[in-house]
């Protein structure tokens, strides 16, 4: 291990604790656990976007060989609630009957009457083996009811739609507003330059490799009920399950997240799997059942993200300055709300949606709506991808508009002085955001960029380039501020941190990795302030049997929530420690400090206790200060003041060519700004991580829906990922400005560069067509969007 | 998939007589297409008749005539890799070397790859651009067939019930080829793939041939494109000009290139495999 | 629906495995739920992703692909068995060194295909790297840091370095 006495280990990029299992296959992810007596469990869909149920006959399935049961909706309905919202932002009405709890309900776990989206489950069979389980389901006899079909989220709106539920007329579950919208009309109204453009962001399939699994086992002895399921809320799931869905005692469910493949959002939900797979068991008995997703059930029901249309306007003067900004979005949440879905197109895109920029008169208003569609929800850059492709391709037309170079019309808009109020809800802490784009233009060598255009025409290639800075908020969040903005939970980091009597370390998490090397960087931490080796550090997460309830982990809230709140455990040990060592050592408190791992006399450092000579005292309790509680452990619950804000500007390099119209993303810069950070090389991972996930919209992913709502990709040879040979090697740097937010100065780093690339890129094969006079292409700019644009252009097919 | 039923076939003899005479058999070979969906679900009760034990069928040598013959369970890797395919059927070896990954060039086969005539398949062009023959064996005994026959519409081939590809083979004619491929951006299959035959006399165009893929029903010998080509001297222009001759065909569409962008590429791509041909041929 | 078993015999992990499996099973399914080696993971039906990746007589090949009665004679090695115990092959090593690794569910496969590569091509670029990737999809992004492995196994091979 790293040597302590080396420099610092927080931010040190040292190798990761998690690794070795993972390198040897034995680390459990949910699909490879198997307990004695399990059934295996597989889901009819409803193969129709929008279909009353008239009939379910399971009979014959049932005479399957292998065949257990057969669920419908009608088995399971009066045994469990509806699947709760517990993101209704300002303004979402509540449409559903609603939750005990006052909570609008949404879908229920199995269809009853009616189908509403392709892949909505209908029935589930339980069999003595998988392949027993899917051998049975087309024997299961449906009667549908067809009716009309909308998949479009404005034309959900217009007189006339298809509706879809009673509750909710004109398809509208809300309309969102933000800002002044009669201050920024008038700005526009006086503005010299005003640039309008439509702009339409399809929808991306998070796609991680693990597809959802779950796996339920009712104790009939206990009465205990435990899931093990990949998600990214442990808790959340046992809250949501015990208290909104099933109805049972809070002590009576267990949710244990096991590895988990990659989730980017997908798997920050609760799931109808989920207390399904609690109530089957019980209703057999007690056998435990599992279920693992296809990767055409993914498609088809894990929820989608993105899927937005805006109608942007940007105005401002001839010297560059922009003075208003407005975009009106219509954005579709699918057939229901998933548990969180009203979030990200309304208060995370809404609040976005100026970016780096000082606009004084924003206005956003969203139109919220049901079609015959999957769930939509977060993903990786969760409102922030869309907010952000849209400020930044508008600030592009606007500097094309007046003919200003696109640097520098970013640099004279940038938020100067912090903090920064956006008039839409955020408060950026700090930033240095030319910083960011200055470094970044150094490195791709913008001055040369006219002469790499010259050489690449000189081989059939338009050379492109183009900038996108971001902003994005992190660390969600201040728990009262959450409240406000709609989310029905908390989102404070907490910590349980016990010394033992051996100096060794627990320290448990309510946070929940998937990839992100929480065990290393929190230990890091620990590491440093108690001067313990790592590898004497344990770390306990995802049981929610043992970790307290807590957030789990997304929207880049994990190293500057949860490190903070661990930071500040380590605090309170080091206190305490720092009290016992003076007690023990006859000296006055103030003349000792914390230092090294040790208790040790300032200005005598060979007058010292060691941790562990501390931690067995405290424990052992024989001697120990007046009045003080015995043993070495701290529980904090630590709420941020404030969200945090990372910032940073990338640099994309596009080769088009002119005969194909293909998108060669030749080079990638990318200067990130995440304040400081817990491990060099995990937030490096990191940024890889968020650029793939923005390469992949911007060039070639996308799912659809044909009119009458069959998904156009239903697999991966119909959804196309960007593999290594498809992405250039990136070129990284970062700045550092530290948060004021907490004591670590960390901002958020998991996702917060993901809304970069895609406008990055979109903004550079722009440039490399803007002779032809292209001002805009959505994404994902595909070759044969290009090409037709080639085709239709003045000079024709290039050459 | 739980009716599949499995026989290892230990010689050809033995393959061809259970394919003949079990209802619903299949030839399994590499299995990259017939294990994996959407195939595998509509496999039902099928007997799969696994080809992999069987010997002799994975050579690559030459004829006493001097074409190439290559064996119907020989990867695609081994194609790739093959130092007399890449000296002299460089088309076939930088086809070969564009097949999907490498996990599938290692497993999947030059015969499974034809067998179905997949319209997305690279080889399927290859061979009918130089002109290959299959050769057959089945109840009836061994026939040889020139791909031109063996393709015979949209998934179908000359292929009948019972009947196995035991090997490809390929006149060494002198000339240049050159495989150019789109890749699909999911499949990684050819979107549309053109490969190309030339052989030049005093500098005009000889014999040439030229097939497309991925981008039409079926891989299909752009015989117009050769016409133009025949008794020309090979500038840019006439390469040009004989690419529009690629049209009149029923080109295939998916939300990844629409029927008149793979019309497109086929042009595109006619001219890059006919002009690295030449090049080759010179 | 009489099943009928098929017998084989193969060599998994270095252990001779006698046995006999129903004749739709597909290698990945044997080797995950019949001998319990859940190191190969599933992430599709199609081909596509290579989580399923293993080593076939030392050659990479889609586990998913394949039946298990297909494996008959043949040796197989998964991730549980590249290394011996608590080992790392320099390969692993070079995962976890360079970051290569983070939700992992897709390393045992490219573990499986960069085996592959480095016993083809010692000393591969980073473009030939990349290309060898293509039958691997992560979506955690991890790519990078494989090309920056496999470039520290091959400079720190005997003979190897350099580009
Ligand atoms: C991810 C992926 C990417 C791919 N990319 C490409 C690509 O880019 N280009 C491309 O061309 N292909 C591609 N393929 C297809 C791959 O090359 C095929 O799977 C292959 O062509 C089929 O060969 P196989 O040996 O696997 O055949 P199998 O799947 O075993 O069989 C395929 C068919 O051929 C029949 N068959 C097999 N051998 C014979 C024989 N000797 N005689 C008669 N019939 C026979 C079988 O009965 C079956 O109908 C890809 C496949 C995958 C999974
Ligand atoms: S499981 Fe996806 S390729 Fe095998
Ligand atoms: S590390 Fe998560 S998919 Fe590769």
């Amino acid at each position: 291990m790293a040597n302590l006495l080396a420099g610092p280990m927080i931010g040190a990029p040292i190798k990761r604790r998690e690794d070795p299992e993972l390198l040897h296959g034995q680390a459990k992810f949910t699909a490879d656990l198997t307990l004695p007596g399990m059934l295996h469990l597989a889901v009819l869909h409803s193969p129709h976007a929008h279909a009353v149920i008239k009939s379910i006959d399971t009979s014959a399935a049932e005479k399957m060989p292998g065949v257990v049961r057969v669920f419908t909706g009608k088995d399971v309905v009066d045994k469990m609630m509806r699947l709760p919202v517990i993101w209704k932002p300002a303004g979402v009405e509540s449409h559903f009957p609603p939750h005990p709890y006052g909570l609008p309900g949404a879908q229920t776990a199995l269809a009853t009457d009616r189908a509403r989206y392709v892949g909505e489950w209908l029935a589930i069979v339980a069999a003595e083996t998988r392949e027993q389980a899917y051998a049975a389901l087309p024997a299961i006899q449906v009667e549908y009811e067809l009716l009309p079909v909308v998949v479009d989220a404005e034309e959900a709106m217009k007189a006339g739609a298809p509706q879809l539920h009673a509750e909710a007329p004109n398809n509208l579950c809300t309309h969102f507003p933000i800002g002044d919208k009669a201050a920024a009309e008038q700005s526009v109204a006086e503005a010299e330059v005003v640039v309008k453009q439509k702009i339409s962001i399809p929808r991306q399939v998070h796609n991680a490799v693990e597809t959802r699994a779950s796996i339920g086992r009712f104790d009939p002895e206990s009465g205990e009920y435990t899931l093990w399921t990949n998600t990214q809320i442990p808790a959340g799931n046992h809250y949501m399950i015990a208290s909104l869905v099933l109805g049972v005692p809070y002590n009576k469910v267990r949710v244990i997240a096991p590895h988990i493949g990659g989730a980017y959002g997908s798997k920050g939900y609760l799931y109808p799997d989920a207390p399904l797979v609690l109530v089957l068991s019980r209703e057999l008995g007690g056998r435990p059942v599992k279920w693992v997703d296809t990767r055409e059930g993914l498609f088809r029901t894990t929820v989608h993200a993105r899927g937005q249309t805006h109608y942007a306007t940007i105005a401002g003067s001839h010297d560059g300055k922009i003075s208003a900004f407005m975009s009106t979005n219509y954005a579709s949440l699918g057939a229901y709300s998933s548990h969180n879905g009203p979030g990200a197109p309304t208060a995370l895109t809404g609040r976005s949606m100026t970016g780096a920029y000082a606009i004084p008169h924003p206005f956003y208003e969203c139109y919220l709506t049901y079609t015959n569609t999957n769930f939509v929800g977060p993903a990786r850059g969760a409102g922030r991808f869309e907010s952000n492709l849209v400020i930044e391709r508008m600030i592009d037309l606007f500097a094309r508009e007046i003919g200003m170079d696109p640097a520098e019309v970013r640099r004279k808009n940038f938020v100067q002085t912090f903090p920064y109020d956006n008039g839409l809800g955020w408060n950026y802490d700090s930033g240095n955001y030319a910083g960011a784009l200055d470094r970044a233009l150094a490195m791709v060598g913008y001055d040369e960029i006219p002469q790499r255009k010259a050489e690449a025409r000189q081989r059939g290639k338009r050379l492109g380039v183009g900038l996108a800075s971001y902003v994005t908020v992190a660390g969600v969040g201040p728990s009262p501020r959450m409240g406000r903005e709609g989310l029905i939970g908390s989102t404070w980091g907490n910590t349980v941190l016990r010394v033992h009597q051996t100096g060794d370390v627990t320290l448990i998490t309510g946070s929940q990795p998937h990839g992100q090397s929480h065990v290393t960087t929190f230990s890091q931490i620990v590491a440093q302030e108690l001067g313990v080796d790592p590898e004497r550090i344990e770390v306990i997460h995802s049981d929610t049997k043992g970790v307290p309830y807590a957030q789990g982990s997304y929207g880049s809230r994990t190293y500057s929530v949860e490190g903070a709140s661990i930071y500040e455990a380590a605090q309170r040990i080091k206190e305490k420690a720092r009290l016992i060592g003076a007690h023990l050592m006859e000296v006055a408190v103030e003349d000792v400090e914390f230092v090294e791992g040790k208790a040790r006399v300032k200005g005598s450092p060979e007058k010292a206790m060691a941790l562990p000579d501390i931690a067995v005292m405290a424990w052992f309790a024989w001697n120990l200060p007046q009045g003080m509680e015995p043993g070495l452990e701290v529980t904090t619950y630590w709420d941020p003041a404030d969200f945090n804000f990372p910032f940073g500007t990338h640099i994309a390099v596009v080769e088009v060519d002119e005969q194909t119209g293909q998108v060669d993303l030749v080079r990638y810069v990318s200067v990130d700004d995440v304040g400081n950070v817990g491990n060099a090389m995990v937030v490096e991972g990191q940024m890889h991580g968020s650029i793939a996930f923005g390469i992949g919209p911007a060039l070639m992913e996308t799912e659809s829906y044909t009119p009458d709502g069959q998904l156009v990709a239903n697999s991966l040879r119909e959804y196309a990922i960007p593999r290594a040979s498809m992405m250039p090697h990136f070129e990284l740097d970062r700045t550092v400005t530290p948060t004021p937010l907490n004591a670590l100065g960390a901002k958020g780093a998991g996702d917060v560069s993901q809304p970069a690339p895609a406008p990055a890129i979109l903004n550079a094969v722009v440039d490399a067509l803007a002779d032809l006079g292209v001002r805009h292409i959505d994404n994902p700019v595909t070759s044969e969007k290009v090409w037709r644009i080639l085709q239709s252009a003045p000079h024709g097919k290039g050459q | 998939m739980l009716a599949i039923q499995y026989k290892a076939a230990q010689s050809l003899d033995e393959a061809v007589t259970l394919l003949a005479t079990t209802a619903g058999a299949r030839a399994l070979a590499g299995g990259h297409t017939l294990l994996l969906e959407p195939t595998r679900s509509q496999l039902g009760a099928a007997t799969l008749v696994d080809l992999g034990k069987i010997q002799g069928l994975n050579d690559i040598g030459f004829t006493r005539t001097g074409a190439l013959r290559i064996g119907a369970m020989t990867t695609i890797a081994a194609l790739a890799d093959n130092a007399d395919i890449q000296r002299d059927l460089p088309a076939l070896a930088e086809a070969a070397s564009q097949v999907g990954d490498p996990q599938v060039r290692n497993w999947a086969t030059l015969g499974g790859s034809l067998a179905d005539n997949d319209p997305e398949s690279d080889l399927t062009a290859v061979l009918l651009a130089l002109d290959a023959q299959l050769h057959l064996q089945g109840p009836n005994g061994t026939r040889a067939v020139a791909a031109d026959q063996f393709i015979t519409g949209p998934r179908q081939t000359a292929l009948t019930q019972g009947e196995l590809i035991t090997d490809v083979r390929i006149p060494i004619v002198g000339g240049g080829s050159a495989y150019e491929k789109f890749k699909h951006p999911a499949t990684l299959y050819a979107l549309c793939g053109v490969a190309a035959h030339v052989s030049l006399i005093d500098g005009k165009v000889g014999a040439c041939r030229v097939a497309v893929t991925g981008a039409t029903e079926y891989a299909t010998r752009l015989t117009g494109v050769e016409a133009a080509l025949a008794g020309q001297e090979p500038t840019a222009e006439a390469i040009a000009a004989a690419s529009e001759a690629a049209s009149g065909l029923a080109f295939r569409g998916d939300p990844f290139g629409s029927p008149e962008y793979r019309a497109h590429l086929t042009r595109v791509l006619v001219q890059r495999a006919v002009t690295r041909a030449v090049e080759r041929a010179r | 629906m009489a099943e009928q078993g098929v017998p084989v015999t193969l060599t998994v992990n270095g252990r001779e495995v006698r046995t006999s499996v129903p004749p739709y099973l597909l290698l990945v399914d044997f080797l995950r739920d019949t001998l319990g080696l859940t190191g190969t993971k599933v992430g599709c039906e199609t081909g596509q992703c290579g989580a399923c990746t293993i080593l076939v007589d030392g050659i990479s090949a889609k586990s998913c692909a394949m039946l298990a009665a297909q494996a008959d004679g043949h040796q197989v090695t998964t991730v549980e068995g590249m290394a011996q115990g608590s080992a790392m092959t320099p390969l692993q090593a070079a995962f976890w060194d360079k970051h290569a690794v983070q939700c992992g569910y897709c390393t045992p496969g490219l573990l499986a295909s960069m085996t592959d590569l480095l016993q083809r091509n010692p000393d591969p670029n980073a473009a030939e790297i990349r290309r060898w990737m293509d039958g691997n999809i992560c979506r955690c992004g991890v790519y990078q840091n494989v090309v920056r492995a496999v470039r520290q196994v091959a400079e720190q091979a005997p003979g190897g370095g350099g580009e």
